[in-house]
């Protein structure tokens, strides 16, 4: 009785351990970037996109891109096979300037720490649109992705943790009937200014 | 028998005393208090039981702080991947958000025989609907799980895939603007 006592004990605490210890394995992520502060955002925008994809959905997805016997879900799957997650934020306000540029500098911030490099930034006047893309490297390998596009009316932050083919990514707009929402909005956009002026 | 012997041993009773006699060895006799055993410490059992009791309140604050671990892990899973409403939000976005107004997504040459759901407003408009023509055409069967993931992956990479095209085009521009810039002078 008193072993099995004993032994149930050392048990529990072996689990604990484990537990605590993955829990907190997975929530260090270095690459992985804190986007609690923007939550205040929400009430704000007229558009609001969160997608948080990782862990078991991640697996699960995965999964299902095996399932499809396709010559585009074979690349796609391909291309993320290393990924162990995307977090994704987008904030469309209906106004000019309706939300605090500290809250996305707080952001910007984050990827002053170590280990994330500059890969590119843009500054334009017009629509105060800045871009940042950043990548984080361990060894050879990459193990984050952060892009971070701030212009008056809008917030689009999107954080890839894990490898990436990124080229691959971006080929990916266009494949497996994924649209190519930027450049047809650009597009769009141009032909609508083009008569304007 | 001689009764007065019994009651205060006066007189004399021949058999009461031969009987006396016999069981002499067995009289008591009073000597020292046993000395308890060397081994035998009080506080030893004492020191056993709070051991014992330090044991069991350790053994349930580990069980409560795994149960508090455990419920704050799947706490955090059950909001990452919502399931219900995640599922009818995403149904909502698909019927709101398609209209025939808006931009279209280019027909893929190997999909002109299932027609595809013109996507609408861009912000939105992220779910590919491959599970619904491409999967359809494959014979693929996925449970509302599956399809949940597969579009929540779908959605991730659209936006990832379109933003990244965004920067790439951006950059190239401003490139370009350069060397013309360049040119120019």
């Amino acid at each position: 009785m008193k072993m099995l006592f004993n032994n149930s004990i050392k048990i529990i605490l072996l689990m604990m351990f484990v537990f605590t210890a993955v829990s907190v394995n997975a929530q260090q992520d270095p690459a992985r970037l804190q986007f609690e502060k923007l939550k205040k955002l929400e009430d704000k925008a007229v558009d609001v996109i969160e997608v948080n994809i990782d862990g078991k959905l991640l697996d699960l997805a995965k999964r299902v891109l095996l399932k499809i016997k396709n010559k585009d879900a074979v690349k796609v799957g391909e291309a993320i096979k290393g990924l162990k997650g995307i977090y994704v934020r987008v904030f469309n306000f209906e106004k000019e300037n309706e939300y605090n540029v500290a809250d996305v500098d707080e952001i910007r911030a984050q990827l002053q720490t170590p280990g994330w490099e500059k890969l590119a930034n843009v500054r334009s006047k017009k629509n105060n649109q800045k871009i940042d893309v950043y990548t984080m490297f361990t060894g050879d390998v990459m193990s984050g992705i952060a892009v971070v596009i701030s212009e008056s009316k809008s917030i689009a932050l999107v954080n890839v943790i894990g490898p990436i083919d990124i080229d691959l990514l971006v080929e990916l707009g266009g494949h497996l009937n994924i649209p190519e929402i930027g450049i047809e909005k650009e597009n769009k956009q141009e032909k609508k200014e083009k008569p304007e002026n | 028998m001689n009764e007065e012997y019994l009651w205060d041993k006066t007189g004399k009773d021949p058999e009461i005393e031969s009987l006396e006699k016999a069981l002499s060895a067995f009289r008591y006799k009073e000597t020292e208090p046993p000395a308890l055993p060397s081994n035998v410490i009080a506080f030893k059992s004492e020191k056993k039981s709070s051991r014992k009791g330090f044991l069991f309140g350790l053994a349930v604050a580990a069980c409560l702080a795994f149960v508090v671990v455990a419920l704050g892990a799947w706490l955090q899973v059950s909001n990452q991947q919502p399931k219900g409403e995640g599922l009818a939000e995403m149904e909502l976005i698909k019927e709101n958000f398609v209209s025939e107004d808006d931009l279209k997504i280019k027909e893929d040459e190997t999909n002109k025989q299932t027609p595809i759901k013109p996507i609408a407003k861009i912000r939105k408009a992220v779910v590919a609907p491959l599970s619904e023509t491409q999967a359809r055409s494959n014979k693929v069967k996925l449970t509302k799980e599956e399809q949940y993931a597969y579009d929540q992956l779908m959605r991730a990479l659209t936006i990832t895939s379109s933003k990244l095209n965004l920067v790439k085009k951006k950059v190239q521009g401003e490139e370009e603007q350069k060397t013309a810039v360049k040119e120019g002078s």
